[in-house]
Order: structure tokens, then C-alpha cells, then sequence
């Protein structure tokens, strides 16, 4: 009996998905991969994707819904990212002034947002996505139009406008590794001890009056009213909340990656990090560090995983499609859950 | 009269917009208007098709991605077949039912689970089927599934190519009735399927199952006491829908004579809703009209945006970037202002039966 | 019961259709040649046309390919004799499936009975 209660709590996705990772790995030396290598790629993703991960909760504990309009967020990160680069900061230096400014467009952009959102109870998730998409438009004719300057970052040749893919290989790649001086091993620690720093914040933040109000406003909306909270302040602060992480969560992805990606490259970034947490075990009401860290861990693996061993398999390169399967699968899995209303 | 503006705002703006620009991107009028016959011809059955599923209740129907799908899998075959000219068409047509039908039960059944969430699950889902479907054309068409010409498969022997030429039912269906009127041309059979469908939905709103769809849209609860079976006329409202779909993607596919394999139909859900609601309509409310100006109106801003763009900053693309941002603008400004107009609706109705309450206690009281 | 009737009647009208629409609509490639070998041989250039679509042409000792669709075709030649006078000469014939249709032109010129042959495709 106990056994099946712990299945229950835990899920049958969450077991299948775990499984089957763990079978992949089991299977690397039968095809001839090196699983030491496996298990630390799958590491250093976690490492890139975590925070943005973690970006998702203050908006699912508020209730506010799963953050659809991510890209936002993103791109208040790219602006403190290519920002940063413009005013030649380099190393980790350079890294602080791209999080200082991707924390105050977070602000900006994630107070707007929220309005938005506040105008729109009840319908969340879907003008999220949409003002996420939108924004990502508006940041295009952005990048193009921006008075920016740097040799490193606009097209050669008298273009105007910034380049697609910009290297930070001479400002802040991989500073997190080098500020620790641990550039020779492979192992992420920077990137782990950095999202240990954030989850630390966040569960700290949500024990505190502040946060717990806007737990309340997530759990119970009249309840939370009749005790004289300000559920339309609780929700705002809950979108700002998320769009600064994962404005923090691409600086760190972008630093561990090598490359700022601008234009159309944020545009569907939100469903992959929905995905993480839902297989980590959020569902649209409720989200807690765990499931961010068991998330990111199982979808980056299978994202790391499924390459190799299906192509060693059935020598096809299949990871493309099995991604698209099992990410959006696990949303609509969450999404048609009973009771999350 | 004020309500109607309010109504209507979405498209007033847009034709504001629209007349603002347009002289400025240095079009010519009948080239343009050329074109819009051609984009109305083109587009106009699948944004029909996403109608119903309104009235029933259930939403923007992402789902009609779906109905694409199923399209393009028949249009595979026929083009694998050689059949071609208009036979090819119908009988590709034909082929799309059963693919449709059984994607739009499935549909159906996932968006039955997510009452209230309908939108944002249909979305997911189609991009969910996107990954099966490139299971099966990429991976197993030429290896499980048989592919008698193999021209239509990859250098490396199986999974179909990113590009098909349609060539052989290329107008297939445009061409067969012509009209050329001040230069413009006409594809008059075309417009004559469309108007089939125009009418249809409007003699299906008349008939028993279409009642039932409207009286489940307006009120699930009250719906289920009067004897309807809810589900099924959720589930049927989709399949309705993706049946359309299929069609609307196979006449959309061979205006344009060339499929992309992969991509034909990824965007067409977006544009399709995104046009629906530039007319004019919202999540619970569209009519015909809607879907017309609709088509009209957006495709008006495809064709503007670039060229405009080049004209006022130097930049087509940034003229492309534009187009996208108000296009998805839209619809995220349609959907709050169609949320918020329904918690008004609420409050209103809540209001009135608080009223009503008092009332009957004081005349119990003065009793 | 009524019911079941009608929808079998439907799925068998719809079966139908798709046969009569597979089978008229299928696109056939027609070989045709213009060779002759020996004494029978006549040296002239033939013009012709299927189905009244577009004319082409075939030089003495080559060949064409065209393409059609449907299962009854009518295919009309004409070509100048040595007194310079055009002769027009038209013959029906059937499309079969997975078959490449073969016509030797030369042959109906000379008013033979085999001037069609039908070779099978192979999958």
C-alpha cells in the first residue's frame, strides 16, 4: 500500500520519464559512449538552464499561471547582456554589469507585464504566450534600431543594426568556472553554486511576509482577499519576480553557451523550461525547488541523452522529434490534469 | 451604436492603420487588390473553419493545426499516386477525413480534460502532433509506410522531402472556373467552395446538433440539465472543425503549388486565429463577417508592412518585424480585452441577482 | 438499424467516388516513337496531339514523352506525305494502371493494328 501511495505522489510520467533516462544511461557502454562524458554533459545543461527554470515559480506559486511570456523576461536579460558588452566590460566584471541591467529591465518589463496580466485573470497562460511572442517582434525592430556600437556586436562591413549571434568568448565566457579557478574541470560548479545562491533566495523569500502573501493569493484567492491582501500588488510583484530570473537566467545560460542569441531566438524559449517543471512535478498551482531541480535534471537529460543512444541504436538522428514529443507531451499532460482550475 | 464601436475597435484600428500606411509603402491599388483575391481565396476556408468550435464554447481552436496535418499527409499520397488536375484535389480530399476525423477525437477528448484551459491546450497539442507527425512523414514514410515514387523522398532513402512540388494539382482548383474582371483575376470556383462553406456553417447553426453546440458555449451546466450530451458535442465541434481544417489547408496548398513539407502548416494556426480576430472577433464570439474583413484586413498588413517598412526606415525587415509585433499584439490585446469584458459580464450578472435577492427580501418583509 | 444503412450506403458512394476519381485523375506517361526500320520506313516529321492539349513534335527517328491523365485518351497526328498534302489520322485508345504507354507512330501511319503496346511498371 505504501508503495502505490509513493507512486501516486510521485507519478507515473515522473517514474516513466526517469526510467527512461536512467535505461540511456545504462545503455552507454553497449554503444560504445562515454558515459562519464554523458553524465557531465547533462550536468553542465542543467547548469545553463536551471535558474531559468526557477524563474518559473514565484508565478505558478501566485497563481498568476505557468510563465508563457518567458521571452520577455529573456529579453530584458539580452538587453543587460549586449548593454554590458557595449560598455567594453569584460570578465566577471562584465558579467555583473550584464545581471545589474538584466535585473532592471527584469523590473521594468515584468511591471508591465503584470499589469497586462492583471487585466486578464482567468486567461493567463494564453496572453502570456502571446505578449511574449510580441515582445519578442518589438525587441527585433529593437536590435535593429539601437544606437549600439560595439565592433563586437553590430554587422561588419557599415551594417546597421546588431548581429544574430554574438560571442562572449572574450568577455564573460564561462566566467563562472574562471572566477573560481576551476577552468579545467569539466563539472559545472559555478553554474550549480549560482543556482543554489538563487533557489536559496526564493525559499528564503517565500517564508517571509512578503512571499507568503503571495503564496496566499496562489492557494486561496478570496481567502487571501478577505485577509486584506492586495491580490493585484501580490500578482505584480510575482510576474517582476519571475521576469528578473530568467532575465538572470539567460546571462548565466549565454555565459555558459558562448553566445548571446538575439532576434527570433527567444521565441519559443518558455516551453521548454514549462516542460522541466512540469516533469520535475509542478503543476499550474503549485511549484517548489524541487521539482525544478528534478525537472531540469530529467528533460536536459533526455535532451542530452536521446541524441546519442537512439542514433546509436537505430542509427537514425531522431532528437529533434522525441524532444518535441516528450516536452510538449509533459505540458499537455499537466494541462489536462483535473482539478488545476 | 457606442457598443458596436467598442465591439469593433480591433478593426477599426487596424483599418486606421492599414489607410495610414498604405500610400506611404508605394503600392500600386490593383495589384494589391489582386492580391487580396488571391489571399481571400487562399485562406478564407481555414479561417472558417475555426467557427464553430467558437460558437460551441471551446475557443480560439489551435487544433486546426491538426486538421493541416492531416491534409498534407493526403496530399503526400496523391502526389505519390500521380493524381493529378482537380481529381487529384477531391480525391486528396477524400483521404483527409479519416486522418482528420481521428485527430480531431483525440482532440476533442484532451480538451474535454482541460475545461477552462481550452486555448492554451490546443496550442500545445498541435505542436505536440507536429512531433508525431514528423515521426511518421519523416521517419517513416519510405520505410513502413510505402512510397511508390521515389522522387519524393530524401537523399538518404526514407522520410519525405522539405519540399514537395504540387505541380501536378497545382490551381487544380482555381483554374477550373476563371474570371478576369479589370485585370484582376478571379478564381470562381474557389470562391464558390468558400461561400459552399459560408453557407453551410450558417445552415448548421440552424439544425439540432448546431443548437446544441451554441447552448453548450453559452452554459455547460444549464446545457447538461436539458438532456445534452456535452462531451460528445464538444468532441464533434472539433472534428467538425479539423475536418475543415484539412480541406482549408489542401485548398491553401495548391494556391500556392509548392508544400513544405515540415512547415506549411506550423504557422497557419496563428494566422488563421490571429486574421479571425483582427476582424473583429473574440474567443466566444465570431461570425462570418468577422472572418472576411479578417482575411482582408491582415493579409492587407502582410502585404504593406515590408514595403512600408523600406520606405519609412530604410528596412523591410524591420518593416517584417513590425508586422509580427502587431499581429501578435492583437491578439494578446484581443484576448485581455475579451477577459475583461467577460469578469465585467460577471460582475454585472452578480450585481443584478443581488438585486434581485434584496428585493424579494424586503417585499417578503413588508408581507 | 435504418442508421447503420445509411452510413454504410455513404462509406460505400464515397468509396465509389474515390475510385472513379483515382482512376480519372491518375497521370500516365505515353512513349512515342517515330522510327522505322527497313523499306517500311516513312521519312516524314509527325506532328500530334492527345486529348487536344498542346502539339508536339517528333522528328523522323526520335522520340517523345507526354503525360496524361485518365483512363480514355484520342490521340490525332498529322503529317505531310511527298506531294506536300497533310494528312490527319486519329486513333482512341486506353490508359491502364502501372502501365507506361508505348505508341509507335510510324505504324499508324501504315495503318497497323499493334501501333500500341503496353509495358508494366515495375515497383
Amino acid at each position: 500500500m505504501n508503495v502505490k501511495a509513493h507512486i501516486n505522489k510521485l507519478g507515473w510520467p515522473r517514474i516513466i520519464i526517469g526510467l527512461f533516462l536512467a535505461s540511456m544511461y545504462i545503455s552507454c557502454p553497449f554503444l560504445g559512449l562515454d558515459l562519464k562524458a554523458a553524465l557531465n554533459d547533462t550536468f553542465i545543461r542543467f547548469g545553463m538552464n536551471a535558474v531559468l527554470v526557477l524563474s518559473l515559480v514565484p508565478m505558478i506559486q501566485a497563481g498568476t499561471g505557468l510563465n508563457f511570456g518567458m521571452p520577455l523576461g529573456v529579453e530584458a536579460g539580452l538587453l543587460g547582456a549586449t548593454i554590458s558588452i557595449e560598455l567594453g566590460a569584460k570578465g566577471f566584471n562584465g558579467f555583473l554589469v550584464a545581471i545589474l541591467f538584466a535585473i532592471i529591465f527584469g523590473i521594468i518589463f515584468g511591471w508591465i507585464y503584470g499589469l497586462i496580466l492583471n487585466k486578464a485573470k482567468g486567461g493567463e497562460m494564453m496572453i502570456a504566450t502571446y505578449v511574449g511572442f510580441s515582445s519578442v517582434a518589438l525587441m527585433c525592430i529593437m536590435w535593429l534600431i539601437l544606437p549600439f556600437k560595439s565592433q563586437d556586436m553590430i554587422w561588419a562591413y557599415g551594417g546597421s543594426g546588431l548581429r544574430t549571434t554574438i560571442s562572449v568568448e572574450n568577455y564573460w565566457y564561462r566566467i563562472l568556472e574562471k572566477v573560481l579557478n576551476l577552468k579545467n574541470i569539466n563539472f559545472p560548479i559555478g553554474e550549480v553554486i549560482i543556482f543554489i545562491i538563487f533557489a536559496f533566495i526564493i525559499s528564503m523569500f517565500f517564508k517571509t511576509k512578503s512571499g507568503l502573501a503571495m503564496k496566499a493569493v496562489g492557494t486561496n484567492e478570496k481567502f487571501a482577499k478577505a485577509t486584506g491582501i492586495n491580490i493585484e500588488k501580490e500578482r505584480i510583484k510575482s510576474v517582476v519576480l519571475s521576469s528578473m530570473l530568467a532575465a538572470i537566467g539567460i546571462v548565466i545560460y549565454q555565459q555558459s553557451f558562448g553566445f548571446v542569441q538575439l532576434y527570433l531566438a527567444p521565441f519559443y524559449m518558455a516551453f521548454p523550461a514549462i516542460a522541466a517543471i512540469l516533469i520535475g512535478g509542478a503543476s499550474v498551482k503549485k511549484a517548489t525547488i524541487l521539482n525544478v531541480v528534478i525537472g531540469t535534471f530529467l528533460f536536459q537529460g533526455i535532451l542530452t541523452m536521446t541524441p546519442s543512444v537512439v542514433n546509436g541504436i537505430i542509427k537514425t538522428d531522431m532528437s529533434e522529434t522525441i524532444r518535441i514529443i516528450v516536452s510538449n507531451g509533459m505540458i499537455l499532460y499537466a494541462l489536462t490534469r483535473k482539478g488545476e482550475l | 451604436m457606442k457598443k458596436n464601436l467598442i465591439n469593433n475597435i480591433v478593426p477599426i484600428l487596424i483599418l486606421t492603420l492599414i489607410a495610414l500606411v498604405f500610400p506611404l509603402s508605394g503600392l500600386r491599388v490593383i495589384p494589391t487588390i489582386q492580391e487580396i483575391v488571391l489571399r481571400l481565396s487562399r485562406n478564407l476556408f481555414l479561417v472558417l473553419s475555426l467557427l464553430i468550435p467558437i460558437v460551441a464554447g471551446m475557443g480560439l481552436n489551435f487544433g486546426i493545426v491538426l486538421g493541416a496535418m492531416a491534409g498534407q499527409i493526403a496530399l503526400i499520397f496523391i502526389t505519390d499516386w500521380h493524381i493529378i488536375g482537380i481529381q487529384g484535389i477531391f480525391l486528396a480530399t477524400i483521404i483527409s477525413i479519416p486522418f482528420s476525423v481521428l485527430l480531431g477525437i483525440l482532440a476533442g477528448k484532451i480538451l474535454n480534460k482541460a475545461k477552462g484551459r481550452e486555448m492554451i491546450t490546443s496550442m500545445i497539442l498541435g505542436f505536440f502532433i507536429n512531433g508525431v507527425y514528423q515521426l511518421v512523414v519523416l521517419y517513416g514514410m519510405g520505410n513502413i509506410i510505402h512510397i511508390t515514387d521515389k522522387k519524393l523522398l530524401l537523399s538518404r532513402g526514407y522520410g519525405v522531402r522539405n519540399a514537395v512540388d504540387l505541380i501536378n494539382v497545382r490551381r487544380g482548383l482555381d483554374s477550373l472556373i476563371n474570371l478576369k474582371i479589370y485585370n484582376v483575376e478571379i478564381p470562381i470556383f474557389t470562391l464558390l467552395i468558400i461561400a459552399g462553406l459560408g453557407f453551410f456553417t450558417i445552415w448548421f447553426r440552424k439544425t439540432k446538433l448546431g443548437q446544441d453546440m451554441r447552448a453548450v458555449g453559452q452554459d455547460m451546466e444549464v446545457a447538461r440539465s436539458s438532456g445534452i450530451n456535452v462531451p460528445k458535442t464538444r468532441v464533434l465541434a472539433i472534428v467538425i472543425s479539423t475536418v475543415l481544417a484539412g480541406f482549408g489547408q489542401i485548398i491553401y496548398l495548391q494556391n500556392i503549388g509548392t508544400m513544405n513539407t515540415y512547415n506549411s502548416h506550423e504557422q497557419i494556426g496563428m494566422f488563421s486565429i490571429a486574421a479571425l480576430l483582427v476582424g473583429g472577433a473574440s474567443s466566444s464570439k465570431a461570425t462570418i463577417f468577422n472572418a472576411i474583413s479578417g482575411v482582408i484586413l491582415f493579409h492587407m498588413l502582410f502585404i504593406v508592412s515590408p514595403n512600408a517598412g523600406k520606405n519609412i526606415m530604410g528596412s523591410a525587415e524591420i518593416g517584417e518585424y513590425f508586422r509580427v509585433f502587431i499581429s501578435y499584439g492583437i491578439v494578446a490585446l484581443t484576448l485581455v480585452l475579451h477577459q475583461w469584458r467577460r469578469k465585467k459580464e460577471k460582475e454585472y450578472k452578480r450585481k443584478k441577482e443581488m438585486e434581485a435577492i434584496m428585493k424579494g427580501e424586503l417585499n417578503e418583509k413588508s408581507i | 438499424m435504418k442508421k447503420v444503412f445509411n452510413w454504410i450506403f455513404l462509406l460505400i458512394f464515397v468509396l465509389i467516388l474515390s475510385a472513379i476519381f483515382f482512376f480519372t485523375g491518375k497521370q500516365h506517361k505515353v512513349l512515342l516513337t517515330n522510327k522505322g526500320k527497313g523499306e517500311n520506313a516513312i521519312k516524314t516529321n509527325v506532328v500530334y496531339s492527345i486529348d487536344n492539349l498542346k502539339t508536339k513534335k517528333i522528328r523522323y527517328g526520335k522520340k517523345s514523352a507526354y503525360y496524361i491523365k485518365g483512363i480514355n485518351h484520342v490521340i490525332e497526328i498529322s503529317y505531310k506525305t511527298e506531294d506536300k498534302k497533310e494528312v490527319k489520322i486519329e486513333k482512341e485508345f486506353k490508359a491502364k494502371i502501372s502501365t507506361i504507354e508505348q505508341i509507335d507512330v510510324q505504324k499508324i501511319i501504315r495503318n497497323e493494328k499493334d501501333w500500341i503496346t503496353y509495358k508494366k511498371l515495375n515497383k
